[in-house]
């Protein structure tokens, strides 16, 4: 029987087909028309149950005489009825039950007691009850998290008096994911972020036939803020998600134990080839973006300012410091760091299956990219007292 | 078989999942060489009395030796120095997606360091052809069917031919013909190479193939609540649960 067909049925049946009568507030009764089939409970609770609980009664009789069996729907039914008169703490009493239906109701009776509810209603929200509990769970994710920085360290330690016990193969694997994967997709959004900045910027500079330091914006806000911060987004969109996937998926099919159990360290097997990686190739991949911001920049520079390319070049390069360069590879490398461990940190704390392992992979790009804007913050800080 | 000195004793074990003791108190001994099979239903605990054997996970109370050293006390040194003596089946096998067949079998073999890529790479070989997947050594776990990731579970297990191995439901997810294969290649470990087998397993059918011995957990003891040869279970039993549980017979 299909959902309309059900629909049909329960719109058929009607109040009047439950014989309901009513003693004042003193006795309500209740006679079932037959099986209590799906059909049957949606009309009962659309068109009996309203009625019982805006005026519930001392007693309620359910008589059972036209119902030949009890099952799922027939327990929900009388489980209905008994919550529709719980307001006045009014009795259920069941007639007419054939035995079927009375060794049912025997092994359901706790159940039905009220003492076990059949459906799990949400504790009542308690404020203090609720904050203590994320604060728990904080400080457990928080002990976590410092464990697995020592665990990384210790790996990455081990890698340099041990450069053989490094997965080669598995670090250049994750180099070509992280930086040459990425190399159009970054390179698209940097020229894109170069052109939109130099075009923003030539509207408030041409008013002062400021037009040229265009070239100086571009290139200072690329080199030391945007481009690491656009750079490391992107890759803890594509590397961070992925590393929180693969290690989170490996956890629920047991194969990191399995690595434990042959005597690897998970750690050094698994994140330290990423971390490394992630270090070796997030500063480059942030050049590129650089390299195509500016480049971005040239383009509107030249089309629309009508700027020669060899004034926008020469601009650029008398506006930009080694110490500029150095200092927006400084933070690549710190934002690799942060995206490679809190993607493989996500990956290892997954439980639950699949859906675990896609909540790792979105906790593993929010959490990099808080990451990732707190220490640019403190980075600038720093750069402010310096 | 004869059975030979204790090389696994649990004492007083207890586990807890949080708040939830799953396990209270419970002790048992395994002799070397035997194939001891822990049954039971289906969350009674024999999973996690196999975690706590290979030291997955630590215990709320209790020790745990296996082959004189404790791999319960301290930092964990005498667990580093007893997982080269044992290999591990898991229940999906557990072999890395992303290494082939022989490569996973290849692992605990690079691991211990002693060997040359080419005397690994000859190893790999035989134990792949003692288990009849010479053929796929290079396939990845992906392109195999269950049985033949149950078989390379169980050859990366045996790759250092351990002193214990322990199987997690060996025969889950296979049809009889190919649990019975894998009954009979645990069967031949044990007779030929004497190695200890604890397996954990509610397959009648495997259990009355294999076991020397059996202990039956129970949900609700939170414990052993039988110790005997299939047989004995059987018939024999003070537990009626027990009993039925080996005839098969379900209550009405």
């Amino acid at each position: 029987m299909d959902a309309m067909e059900n629909l049909h049925m329960a719109q058929q049946i009607s109040a009047e087909d439950f014989q309901m009568t009513r003693k004042g507030d003193d006795l309500v009764r209740v006679r079932f028309p037959g099986a209590i089939d799906m059909p049957l409970l949606a009309a009962l609770s659309q068109k009996v149950l309203p009625d019982i609980s805006k005026r519930p009664p001392h007693e309620l009789l359910i008589d059972m005489a036209q119902v030949p069996y009890l099952d799922d729907f027939g327990l929900t039914a009388l489980f209905e009825l008994k919550q529709a008169v719980a307001a006045r703490r009014g009795r259920v009493r069941i007639v007419n039950a054939g035995r079927q239906i009375r060794e049912v109701l025997q092994n359901a009776q706790s159940r039905l007691d009220g003492e076990c509810r059949l459906d799990r209603q949400a504790p009542p929200f308690n404020l203090f009850e609720r904050f203590g509990e994320i604060v728990l769970r904080e400080v457990n994710n928080l002990r976590y998290m410092t464990s697995f920085v020592g665990s990384v360290c210790l790996a990455l330690g081990k890698i340099v008096l041990h450069p053989r016990s490094l997965r080669a193969g598995d670090t250049i694997t994750a180099m070509e994911k992280i930086g040459v994967d990425a190399v159009p997709i970054v390179g698209l959004i940097s020229l894109l972020m170069g052109l939109i900045i130099a075009f923003m910027s030539s509207l408030q500079l041409r008013q002062f036939g400021a037009d040229l330091y265009v070239a100086s914006l571009v290139a200072l806000a690329m080199v030391s803020e945007l481009g690491p911060i656009m750079t490391a987004i992107v890759v803890a969109g594509r590397s961070g998600s992925s590393f929180a996937a693969e290690i989170g998926s490996m956890r629920i099919s047991e194969e990191i134990d399995a690595l434990f159990v042959m005597g690897f360290d998970p750690t050094l097997f698994l994140a330290a080839p990423r971390v490394i990686a992630a270090v070796i190739v997030v500063p480059l991949l942030t050049l590129f973006a650089n390299f195509f911001a500016i480049a971005g920049g040239l383009i509107v520079g030249v089309f629309i300012l009508d700027l020669t390319a060899g004034a926008y070049v020469s601009q650029t390069l008398e506006a930009l410091s080694l110490f500029e360069v150095l200092w927006g590879m400084l933070k690549a490398v710190i934002f690799a760091l942060l995206i490679s461990w809190t993607g493989c940190l996500r990956g290892f704390q997954v439980r639950g299956g699949a859906a675990g392992v896609g909540a790792a992979a979105t906790s593993a790009v929010v959490t990099s990219i808080f990451f990732i804007i707190l220490f640019d913050s403190i980075f600038a800080v720093i750069r402010s007292y310096w | 078989m004869q059975a030979k000195a204790r090389i696994i004793q649990v004492e007083k074990l207890t586990a807890r999942y949080g708040a939830d003791t799953v396990l209270e108190n419970i002790s048992f001994d395994v002799y070397e060489g035997e194939v001891l099979v822990i049954a039971g239903g289906s969350g009674s605990g024999k999973t996690t009395i196999l975690k706590h054997l290979i030291g997955l996970v630590r215990p709320h109370g209790g020790r745990i030796i296996i082959d004189g050293q404790d791999i319960v006390a301290g930092d964990g040194g005498g667990l580093q120095k007893t997982l080269p003596k044992i290999g591990v089946l898991f229940q999906g096998s557990a072999l890395l997606g992303s290494m082939t067949v022989a490569q996973n079998v290849a692992l605990p073999l690079r691991r211990s360091g002693l060997l040359s890529d080419d005397m690994i790479r000859k190893i790999v070989y035989l134990k792949l052809c003692k288990f009849d997947l010479s053929q796929y050594q290079d396939y990845l776990p992906s392109a195999l069917s269950g049985g033949m990731k149950k078989r390379a579970g169980l050859a990366r297990a045996l790759a250092l031919n351990p002193r214990i191995l322990f199987l997690d439901e060996p025969s889950a997810g296979l049809d009889p013909i190919r649990s019975a294969e894998i009954d009979a290649i645990i069967k031949d470990i044990n007779q030929r190479l004497n190695t200890t087998i604890v397996v954990v397993t509610h397959e009648l059918d495997s259990i009355f193939n294999i076991a020397h011995r059996v202990i039956m957990i129970g949900k609700e003891q939170k414990g052993i609540i039988a110790v005997g040869t299939p047989g004995q279970l059987k018939t024999d039993s003070a537990d009626p649960f027990v009993r039925q549980f080996f005839s098969r017979k379900e209550t009405v």
